[in-house]
C-alpha cells in the first residue's frame, strides 16, 4: 500500500520547497519530489537578483501599456513576500533590499525607461527617474556613458544556495517529507487522486524505498523539467529549456551598492555580502541533447559568453576592470513566448497543478504562495489568469 | 630561512623589483614568491582575522601566495600589463620576476581595495 499526502511536489527547487512550506503552514501533508538534489537546478544556480521592475524583454516591439500593468501587482506581492521572508524561515538568505538600478546610455533606452516607469508609478511600484548629478551621487561608480537610470528601492539580492535550503528546512520542519534521487516514473489518475510512480536513481539508505506514493493533489514545479514530466499525458507546458552563465569576481571592498541591470542589453550586476562580484544577465550557454532533459543534462560553457558578459560588466562599471573573474557556472532555466511563468491548473487532468518558468527567483516565492492558495482554496489570492497553463491552446480547446 | 643553490650555478645579472616599496633582488626567470622566500619575506598577506599567510603549495593551487601587481608598461612577460587596471590580482609563485615590477600585499585585510 502506498503512503497517503495531501499534496505531491515534483521539483526540490526554490518554488516545490516554498510550496511545501506554505502547504505544510496549511495543515497540508507534503512529500517532495526531485530526480536531483534539494536545489540542484536553477534555483541554486542564478545570480540571486530581486528585479521588480518591468524586465526589458517585456519591452520589445513597443508591448502597450495595458499589458505592461498587469505585471506590476505580483511584482508588488512579491516584495512584500521577500521582506517577510526573513522572519518567516528564520534562517539566513543574505537578503538585501538596498534598491536596482535598470541603467541607460542612449536617448532611445532613455525613452524606453520614461515610458517603463511611467507604467510603474501608476502601478504603485517604487520606481522613479534618477539622471544627472543625482544619479552621480546615488551611484558613482557608474559609467559617464550611462546618463540616466530607474531607480527602485526595493530591490536587491538573495543567496540562491540558502534560500532554497531554507525552505526545505522550514518545510520540514513542519513535516514535510522530502524525497531525493527519487525520479518521476508515472502519475496515475485514481479516483481519490493520484499515484505517482517512483524510480530510484540512488540506493536509499535504510527501510526499502516505496516505489509509490497516493495525493490528492499533485503540484509540478520542476522548472525547465516541467514539460517531460506532463508531456506522456499529453500536457504541452509552454516552456523552452535554456542553459545561461553566471560569473564571479574575486572579493572586494564594497564598491557596488545597488543591483544593476541595463534596459538595452544582457547584464545584471550586484556586490554579495562577502564581496564578490556576481555578474549576470542571460548570457547564454550550450544545451546539448535531444527532446528531454533527463536528469544530468550536457551543458557546455562559453568562453565568449565569459567575456562578453564581464566586458559588458565593465562597460558599466569601469572599476570592476580591476578584478579577477574566480568562476563561471551554468544553469538551466525556462523561458516562455510571452516572457511569464505557467500556474495554475491543469484543466486536463484534474488535482494537477503546475509552478513554473520565468522569474522563479525573484518571484518563486510568490508563485508558491499564489499556487498553495489555488490548490487549499480553490482561488488564488490574486489574479493568475495571465499565467495559465492552456493560454497558448486555441480556445476551443479549453474545458472549463 | 630561504636560500639559493649557488655552488654549480649560472646565473645571469640580477633585476630588482620592489615589494610594499622596498626593493628586492632576484635573478630572471625566478618566480615572485620564490624571490620573496629567498629575501626572508614570509607574509605575502593577511586574512580577512588580520594573520599573516604566505606560500603553501607553491604550485598555483592554494591561492595562500596572493599579492596584488603593477607592471611597467613595457615588461614583457606580464600578461596582464593594461593601463587601466593599475593592481592585479595574481598568485605570487606563477608570476615571473621582471625589473621594475611593483609587489604589493594587500592594504584591506582578505580583500581587494579598488580605491587604493
Amino acid at each position: 500500500m502506498s503512503a497517503r499526502y495531501d499534496v505531491a511536489i515534483i521539483g526540490a527547487g526554490l518554488v516545490g520547497c516554498a510550496a511545501a512550506f506554505e502547504l505544510g503552514l496549511r495543515g497540508r501533508r507534503v512529500a517532495v519530489l526531485d530526480q536531483g538534489e534539494v536545489n540542484r537546478g536553477a534555483s541554486g544556480r542564478n545570480a540571486g537578483s530581486l528585479h521588480f521592475q518591468i524586465e526589458p524583454r517585456m519591452l520589445e516591439g513597443g508591448a502597450d501599456p495595458q499589458r505592461l500593468a498587469q505585471l506590476i501587482p505580483v511584482n508588488l506581492r512579491a516584495i512584500e513576500d521577500w521582506r517577510e521572508l526573513p522572519g518567516r524561515l528564520r534562517r539566513e538568505i543574505e537578503l538585501v533590499m538596498h534598491g536596482g538600478l535598470m541603467v541607460a546610455e542612449t536617448a532611445g533606452e532613455r525613452e524606453l525607461l520614461v515610458r517603463k516607469s511611467e507604467v510603474e508609478t501608476r502601478g504603485g511600484l517604487p520606481v522613479r527617474l534618477v539622471e544627472g548629478e543625482e544619479l552621480s551621487r546615488v551611484a558613482p561608480y557608474l559609467a559617464e556613458r550611462v546618463r540616466c537610470a530607474s531607480y527602485c528601492t526595493a530591490e536587491g539580492h538573495a543567496n540562491p544556495r540558502l534560500v532554497t535550503p531554507a525552505f526545505a528546512a522550514a518545510a520540514r520542519h513542519l513535516g514535510g517529507e522530502i524525497m531525493t534521487g527519487a525520479r518521476v516514473g508515472g502519475l496515475e489518475g485514481r479516483p481519490e487522486g493520484w499515484r505517482i510512480h517512483i524510480e530510484w536513481l540512488r540506493q536509499q539508505s535504510g527501510t526499502a524505498a516505496a516505489s509509490s506514493l497516493d495525493a490528492e493533489a499533485v503540484l509540478v514545479a520542476a522548472g525547465a523539467w516541467s514539460p517531460e514530466i506532463l508531456a506522456p499525458y499529453g500536457v504541452r507546458v509552454p516552456l523552452v529549456p535554456v542553459a545561461l552563465s553566471m560569473n564571479v569576481t574575486e572579493r572586494c571592498a564594497p564598491v557596488v551598492h545597488h543591483l544593476v541591470q541595463h534596459v538595452g542589453r544582457r547584464l545584471s550586476v550586484k556586490q554579495v555580502e562577502a564581496g564578490n562580484v556576481l555578474i549576470g544577465g542571460g548570457w547564454p550557454a550550450s544545451l546539448f541533447g535531444s527532446e528531454t532533459l533527463g536528469p544530468n543534462p550536457e551543458v557546455w560553457l562559453r568562453e565568449d559568453s565569459m567575456i562578453g558578459n564581464a566586458a559588458m560588466a565593465i562597460h558599466v562599471v569601469p572599476v570592476l576592470a580591476g578584478l579577477n573573474l574566480i568562476r563561471t557556472w551554468s544553469g538551466i532555466a525556462s523561458v516562455s513566448v510571452d516572457h511569464l511563468p505557467v500556474l495554475g491548473a491543469i484543466a486536463s487532468m484534474p488535482g494537477v497543478f503546475i509552478a513554473a518558468g520565468e522569474s522563479s527567483f525573484t518571484l518563486g516565492p510568490t508563485y508558491a504562495r499564489l499556487v498553495s492558495e489555488l490548490i487549499c482554496l480553490g482561488q488564488a489570492s490574486m489574479p493568475i489568469g495571465l499565467y495559465r497553463p492552456d493560454r497558448f491552446e486555441p480556445a476551443a480547446d479549453r474545458s472549463a | 630561512m630561504g636560500f639559493r643553490v649557488t655552488s654549480g650555478t649560472f646565473r645571469p645579472d640580477q633585476v630588482s623589483f620592489t615589494f610594499d616599496g622596498v626593493a628586492i633582488e632576484a635573478y630572471p626567470a625566478e618566480t615572485v614568491a620564490a624571490a620573496l622566500i629567498a629575501n626572508d619575506v614570509r607574509g605575502f598577506r593577511r586574512d580577512r582575522s588580520g594573520r599573516l599567510r604566505g606560500p603553501y603549495c607553491n604550485m598555483g593551487t592554494c591561492f595562500e601566495c596572493v599579492v596584488e601587481v603593477r607592471a611597467p608598461a613595457r615588461a614583457s612577460g606580464v600578461p596582464f600589463c593594461d593601463p587601466h587596471v593599475p593592481w592585479r590580482t595574481v598568485r605570487a609563485c606563477l608570476l615571473r620576476v621582471e625589473a621594475g615590477l611593483e609587489v604589493r600585499s594587500r592594504k584591506a585585510p582578505g580583500i581587494k581595495d579598488l580605491s587604493a
